[in-house]
């Protein structure tokens, strides 16, 4: 069996771009984290899942083998976490009881499960506090808290530790390590995707990648600069240089935005390194090249222009892109 | 002007002698009101709802329609209703004029269209959150539906109070289709009419009053059970 | 409270409603419903005489005060099972069309002529009714008419049609409503108003205005009681109504309608037998 089992799935969510889910499975215990920058549809996406988009069309969509029909879909132990949860008026503990009150749970076992819920997203002490008098921390601790008390077998989680204070994000961390149900998380946090889930898809305008999008770069900013791991150090556009303080932060390279040069070149490129090409393939018809230059980057150059630059393995080359080029996840 | 601290002194004696036609119309008014606004909710709370959560073709029509509605007079409902009960209309072997049960038709058509734009205009903002957010939790169609309903409650009871005001305010469809009967279907507002016609400004005004007495009261009860346990 | 007790109370509060909204004595004979003008209902005649009707027969009235055009409107349509008015062409007609029985005589009583006090326009030794109106256009001294088609606007269009005038201007004033507010609006403006000498005189201590003419025989407004025909509709109570009409005609009925007072005046008399 598989959870979801999706081929050639497209939904229309703006006019800017289509979701277009060309293969997606998502197997029992298997827990997947979607990486990608804002407005790329991840939230989109989960609610595709979650059966509150209808797609435009599809020619495979099953959920648990059974194939999807519009507005027929059983959502029994589902389990989502919007971005912005809505909380019920009425105290922390009414919130959480809610969905037991569907399921013909006695009142004395909701009584002990919303406890024990309660201890568990540290929120005992807040009990009877009115659920949306709280900081934006503990509201998310609450909605996940009321996600998880109805026992769900799978979680579709969208951006569950974004904006948060760190004790909420250990908090949300501790419970989604503590349980094997297979997920679905959408993140901002390459890091936390990597500890919480066993794939990391990325989502680029609307289009799901097998595997992480070349060039992604970690590091530290310190203003307009991001200082990479390997000491590479990235000029950032300006809307994100004028940010002021230090962050931990990652960015994306296109491929096709970097130019490959024997010599640097003087341009207006604020990013310029030197490296070594490392590995050189045709795909598409064009030529992929990798340069390590300390990190490794790869780029994507017609044919015509590979022949031009005549480059051959350990060749050291130029590599230059401008401070827009960089895309910040 | 001195009619009108006449009229106070009149409302309260009416009330201490425990006058049987006022309380007579009192008890049509009530009955009648209630009633109608009780149908009228069952219909408009639905509608409104389903306006406000879904999109169809012909939404902004019905809109523009519910809000025409608002403008209806009340005579114009009562002479509508007329022409489906008249003895010679398609309903007209129920033999529902001039009873009580024609009033109520008449009202509910009345506000229906009210607490339904008032419905809708109170759900608009939230519904989709909310329903979603139910239906995501586990709940019914229909307890999410109620979910929506319960988390606006405020406003929803407004919107049912100011159907309740409309209907126990109102002459037109209760003189046509009523008809003014004395012990049957007079109501205060109609007694109010008739006792003006007769020049008796003071005892009109005296009913008018206790009518303001009444549905003060019937707020104040709504308010003590429906505010008593609101958190935010 | 959960759900559930809510959506059952709120339930409970409907249904509640809809029986006490709904109950009716099904125990008693079917009621007799009457269209009339208001010149028999706002005097209180009504009230008095159905209470006692009731109390010989076990039947109850339900009658609808309206204007004399609406009261036969709706014994056309078959709405009410009997009207009592006082528009003897109109009534003519309704009988004729086949939609009332008969036309059966009941009471009288006459309309006059009120004026503000001091009669400005001068109408008081007016040879006739028409002489009156007449006097009162040229002087164009203020006059509220029903302008409602009820058997007051029609006697008084009569009237005018017999005096050759067709009322127009400031001075003419058409109300549109039923007889007491129009007293009350000819009282405010000092006008002159033709009206049932019943309704005058059970309002008369609200009002300045006086009698300005009265006691022209063209001035008789006589009430009749008409069956809505049951070959038109046939589920119409005519037992009631039959029973109704012989009792107003009766003896004992006769005798209470010579009986009504107001202020100890008698608003309505018999025809002589």
């Amino acid at each position: 069996m598989k959870l979801y089992d999706l081929e050639n799935v497209r939904l229309q969510c703006s006019d800017r771009f289509t979701l277009a889910i060309d293969a997606f499975t998502l197997a029992p215990g298997e827990r997947v984290a979607i990486v990608g920058r804002n407005g790329s549809g991840k939230t989109t996406l989960l609610r595709l899942l979650a059966f509150l988009e209808t797609p435009s069309a599809w020619d495979r969509f099953t959920y648990r083998d059974r194939p999807y029909a519009p507005g027929r879909m059983n959502r029994n132990g589902l389990g989502f976490l919007r971005q912005q949860p809505y909380l019920f008026r009425g105290n922390v503990a009414q919130n959480l009881a809610y969905p037991l009150k569907f399921k013909g749970v006695s009142r004395r076992e909701i009584a002990s499960r919303v406890e024990a819920m309660l201890a568990m997203i540290d929120l005992a002490p807040l009990a009877d506090d009115a659920a949306r008098r709280l900081s934006g921390g503990e509201q998310k601790r609450l909605a996940l808290g009321r996600v998880l008390i109805g026992e769900p077998q799978l979680l579709l989680l969208d951006e569950p530790i974004a904006h948060l204070d760190g004790h909420s994000r250990a908090v949300i961390e501790r419970l989604l390590h503590g349980n094997g149900i297979p997920l679905l998380v959408t993140t901002h946090d390459l890091h936390f995707a990597h500890r919480v889930a066993d794939r990391v898809l990325n989502l680029t305008a609307g289009r799901i990648s097998p595997s992480l999008p070349e060039n992604v770069l970690s590091g530290r900013r310190t203003g307009g600069v991001l200082t990479t791991g390997a000491g590479l150090e990235i000029h950032l556009p300006p809307e994100t240089a004028m940010q002021n303080g230090n962050e931990n932060l990652m960015v994306m390279l296109d491929p096709r935005s970097l130019v490959i040069s024997p010599e640097p070149l003087t341009s207006s490129m604020r990013n310029c390194f030197r490296g070594r090409v490392c590995s050189i393939r045709e795909q598409g018809g064009n030529v992929w090249l990798e340069i390590d230059c300390g990190e490794r980057l790869t780029a994507i150059v017609s044919r015509a222009s590979y022949e031009e630059l005549a480059l051959n393995l350990n060749r050291e080359v130029a590599v230059s892109f401008k401070a827009n080029a960089v895309e910040v996840l | 002007m001195e009619f009108l601290f006449e009229s106070l002194w009149s409302a309260i004696l009416m009330i201490l002698h425990l006058d049987r036609d006022l309380f007579e119309a009192l008890g049509t008014t009530l009955r009648v009101s209630l009633t109608s606004t009780g149908i009228a909710s069952l219909i408009a709370l639905p509608l409104g709802f389903v306006i406000a959560r879904y999109d169809f073709p012909g939404k902004r029509g019905v809109q523009s329609l519910l809000r025409t509605a608002l403008a209806l007079p009340t005579v114009v409902v009562g002479l509508f209703v007329y022409a489906f009960i008249a003895r010679n209309a398609p309903l007209g072997d129920m033999r529902l004029l001039f009873t009580p049960a024609a009033m109520v038709i008449g009202q509910v058509l009345l506000i229906v269209p009210l607490i339904t734009a008032l419905t809708h205009a109170a759900l608009q903002e939230n519904v989709k959150l909310v329903h979603e957010e139910a239906t995501l939790l586990g709940a019914s169609p229909v307890a999410a539906s109620w979910k929506v309903l319960s988390e606006s409650r405020h406003a929803v009871v407004t919107a049912l109070m100011t159907g309740f005001g409309r209907v126990v305010s109102e002459v037109g469809v209760a003189l046509v289709l009523g008809g003014n009967i004395r012990g049957l279907t007079r109501t205060v507002t109609t007694a109010i009419t008739l006792e003006t016609s007769q020049g008796h400004f003071s005892s009109a005004f005296a009913l008018g009053i206790v009518l303001l007495a009444l549905v003060l009261m019937i707020n104040i009860l709504i308010q003590t059970l429906g505010g008593r346990r609101e958190a935010v | 409270m959960g759900i559930r007790t809510r959506v059952a109370l709120w339930l409970a509060v409907v249904a509640i409603a809809c029986w006490t909204g709904c109950g009716e004595d099904r125990a008693a004979p079917r009621p007799v419903k009457m269209t009339t003008t208001t010149s028999t209902a706002n005097t209180g005649l009504l009230d008095y005489l159905m209470g006692e009707f009731l109390r010989d027969t076990g039947i109850r009235v339900d009658f609808i005060a309206t204007g004399t055009g609406q009261a036969i409107t709706h014994g056309r349509n078959g709405d009410v099972d009997v009207i009592l008015v006082h528009a003897p062409p109109a009534e003519a007609r309704f009988v004729a069309d086949g939609f009332g029985v008969k036309r059966v005589p009941v009471m009288w009583n006459d309309f006059v002529i009120l004026g503000p006090p001091g009669d400005p326009a001068g109408i008081r030794a007016s040879a006739s009714a028409a002489d009156a109106l007449t006097q009162i256009a040229t002087s164009r001294a203020p006059f509220v008419s029903r302008g409602d088609d009820s058997g007051t606007h029609k006697k008084e269009l009569r009237l005018w049609q017999t005096a050759g005038i067709e009322p127009h201007g400031a001075w003419y004033v058409e109300a549109g409503q039923g007889m007491g507010a129009c007293l009350t609006m000819a009282n405010d403006k000092l006008a002159y108003v033709l009206c049932d000498r019943g309704t005058y005189l059970a309002m008369r201590e609200l009002l300045d205005l006086e009698v300005a003419y009265a006691g022209d025989p063209e001035l008789v407004n006589p009430y009749a009681i008409i069956a809505v025909n049951p070959e038109k509709y046939p589920d119409l109570n005519h037992a009631g109504t039959q029973r109704l009409i012989a009792w107003f005609t009766s003896p004992r009925g006769q005798k209470l309608i010579a009986d009504f007072r107001v202020n100890g005046e008698q608003l309505f008399h018999l025809f002589e037998p």
